[in-house]
Formats: C-alpha cells, sequence, structure tokens
C-alpha cells in the first residue's frame, strides 16, 4: 500500500508536534504541518493529500469553516477528514459530522486512538 | 389624572416644609454624589491592574509552550535513542545467529530482553508526549480567562464614562479577538473517547 500523504492542521505548535510524532509511530511519516484552514487551504491548492487531520478552534479560519469549505470543492467531496479538538459537547460532535468530518477524537487523545481512528477511517472511506 | 397634593397646612407651614425636605434630598444627592467621586479611584486603579494581569497571563502562556517544547526535544531524542537501541539488538542479534557460540541461546536472551526494555521504554516516552497536550488545554483556558478580563475592563471603562458625564465607549468595539480557544477545554474532566464514538456511531448509523 502507497505510503498515505496526510494534512496536519492545528494552531497550537504542542500539538502539531505531538500529532506529527504520534502519527509517525502509527507508520504514517508522510506529514504536512498547517497552522489553520486558510494555510491549510492553501497548501492544498498546491499539493494533494490523502487524508486531513483538523482541529476546530483556530485562528483565521477554524475548523468547521474550512471543512465545510473543501466539502463544496468538487475535487475534495470524498477526502478523509478527522477532527482532533477539545470540544466534547454533543452538539458539537453532531455539527462537525453534519458538515463533512468522518471522525472525532477529543484530545487529550493517545497515538492508539489516533491510529484506530485514521484507520476506521480509510476503512470506510 | 394628576396627583393633586391634599394638605390643611397654612401655605406658608407647606412651603417652608417642602424647603426642608428639598434640602434633605439635595444631601443625599451630595452624599451619593460624594461616595461616587470616592468610589471612581479604586474603580480606575482596578482598570489599570487589568491589563497588567492580562499580560501576565500571556507571559505564563508563552513560558510554558516555550517548557513544553523543551520537553518535546528531550522526547524526541528518547524516542530516537530507543530506536537506536533497537537496531543495535537486531545487529547483535544477527551476529550471534552467525557465531558458534556455546551460548548463544543466552545471548540471544538477553537481546530479547534489550528489545523488551528499549519497547517499555519508548512507550513511556510516548507517554509524556501525550501528557505534553496539556499545554494546548491550558493556553485555552489561559486564553478564556484573558478575554474574561478584557471584558470587565471594558465594563469598567464604561462604568467610568458614565461617572464622568463622557461618551460611553462600545461593548463590541474592543472584544474583537478571535474566538480561537475552546471556553470549555478541559484537561481531566472532558468527554471519554468511547462516548464520543458512541455519538459519532449513532449519527453515521442514521445516515
Amino acid at each position: 500500500m502507497a505510503e498515505i500523504r496526510i494534512l496536519a492542521v492545528d494552531d497550537s505548535p504542542t500539538m502539531r508536534r505531538i500529532i506529527v510524532n504520534s502519527l509517525k509511530k502509527a507508520g504514517f511519516s508522510n506529514v504536512t504541518e498547517a497552522t489553520d484552514g486558510k494555510d491549510a487551504l492553501a497548501k492544498m491548492k498546491v499539493d494533494s493529500y490523502d487524508f486531513i487531520i483538523t482541529d476546530w478552534n483556530m485562528p483565521e479560519m477554524d475548523g468547521m469553516t474550512f471543512v465545510t469549505n473543501i466539502r463544496a470543492l468538487s475535487e475534495f467531496k470524498k477526502i478523509p477528514i478527522l477532527m482532533v479538538t477539545t470540544r466534547s459537547v454533543k452538539d458539537d460532535i453532531v455539527e462537525a459530522i453534519k458538515v463533512g468530518v468522518n471522525n472525532y477524537i477529543v484530545k487529550p487523545f493517545t497515538p492508539e486512538t489516533l491510529k484506530e481512528k485514521i484507520e476506521q477511517v480509510l476503512a470506510g472511506a | 389624572m394628576q396627583d393633586q397634593v391634599v394638605t390643611t397646612e397654612r401655605p406658608n407651614q407647606f412651603s417652608e416644609k417642602l424647603r426642608q425636605e428639598l434640602e434633605k434630598l439635595t444631601g443625599s444627592i451630595n452624599e451619593i454624589m460624594r461616595n461616587i467621586r470616592m468610589m471612581q479611584n479604586p474603580i480606575a486603579e482596578s482598570r489599570e491592574k487589568l491589563p497588567i494581569a492580562n499580560d501576565q497571563l500571556d507571559k505564563v502562556s508563552a513560558q510554558t509552550e516555550k517548557a513544553t517544547h523543551r520537553m518535546l526535544d528531550m522526547v524526541e531524542q528518547i524516542i530516537a535513542h530507543q530506536e537506536k537501541i533497537v537496531q543495535f539488538a537486531d545487529h547483535l542479534a544477527g551476529f550471534f545467529n552467525r557465531s558458534r557460540a556455546r551460548d548463544r541461546d543466552l545471548c540471544r536472551e538477553q537481546v530479547d530482553h534489550i528489545r523488551e526494555i528499549a519497547a517499555v521504554s519508548q512507550d513511556n516516552a510516548f507517554l509524556i508526549m501525550d501528557a505534553l497536550q496539556f499545554q494546548d488545554i491550558t493556553a485555552q483556558q489561559m486564553q478564556h480567562a484573558s478575554t474574561l478580563l478584557m471584558d470587565i475592563e471594558l465594563r469598567m471603562r464604561q462604568l467610568m464614562a458614565a461617572f464622568e458625564g463622557r461618551e460611553v465607549p462600545e461593548l463590541e468595539a474592543r472584544i474583537s479577538k478571535a474566538l480561537a480557544y475552546d471556553p470549555d477545554a478541559d484537561l481531566f474532566n472532558g468527554r471519554d473517547q468511547r462516548e464520543v464514538d458512541a455519538i459519532v456511531s449513532g449519527i453515521t448509523a442514521k445516515k
């Protein structure tokens, strides 16, 4: 199986480092980082990605606006998206799935949970 | 219909009583104004301290982030060293397989032991890394506290302006800081991942 290209979107440099290391442990080493939705959209115009991991609360463009924007574009309609956020209110989770998020992780998370959810999303995609 | 004052007193007596009442009222108003003037200074002083409190929160947030990154540097180094130890152990195992040493089995056992220790040690390093997620969560909590302080400061400005008879500043104008944080972010009392999974499964099953 070809190595999947992951775009990790989070405004926290700490979280980006933890996500990148957790992905590496899970066997995913082709990871690009973006600081918010706006930065991620700019990167997606230049390079192609197979999987997106995004935070919710970010400056410039938050995760929900980012997901709504990319789902509106035909080329990204089916790209797998995993949301990793501190937001754990039921209505938020429901809203995220409605706008097009494939699965949802609450922070703090473990590398095992991250691996499990990526595999679940990829299996269902 | 307007209320009428009904009195049996003579006009002079009535106007004297009214004058006395007005004097008392004037005294009370002056007393209230004096109290308000006395309150102005402490309010102004408190308002001046709020940006300092805000700066302190920003400082704590920045220094915690810096310290977290130092710890991440060390954890990444530990993980890299563990990977090297496993590589050396694999290399040694290959060497023992080729050797004619009588104690080959014992050596293999030792190599397996090194691998086990390295794996446990690497798992522990990842546990430290997981724990460092606290920085992202506490940073969001501090951003929330900072926004609340800004809100209090603005309300105090409004109060001061009202006391001094100046134009009251708009409340919304200064609370323009982007909401790039979760006000309910919680390190220990957030929802369990299993509960989240159940919610997600419930929604996707309905689709």
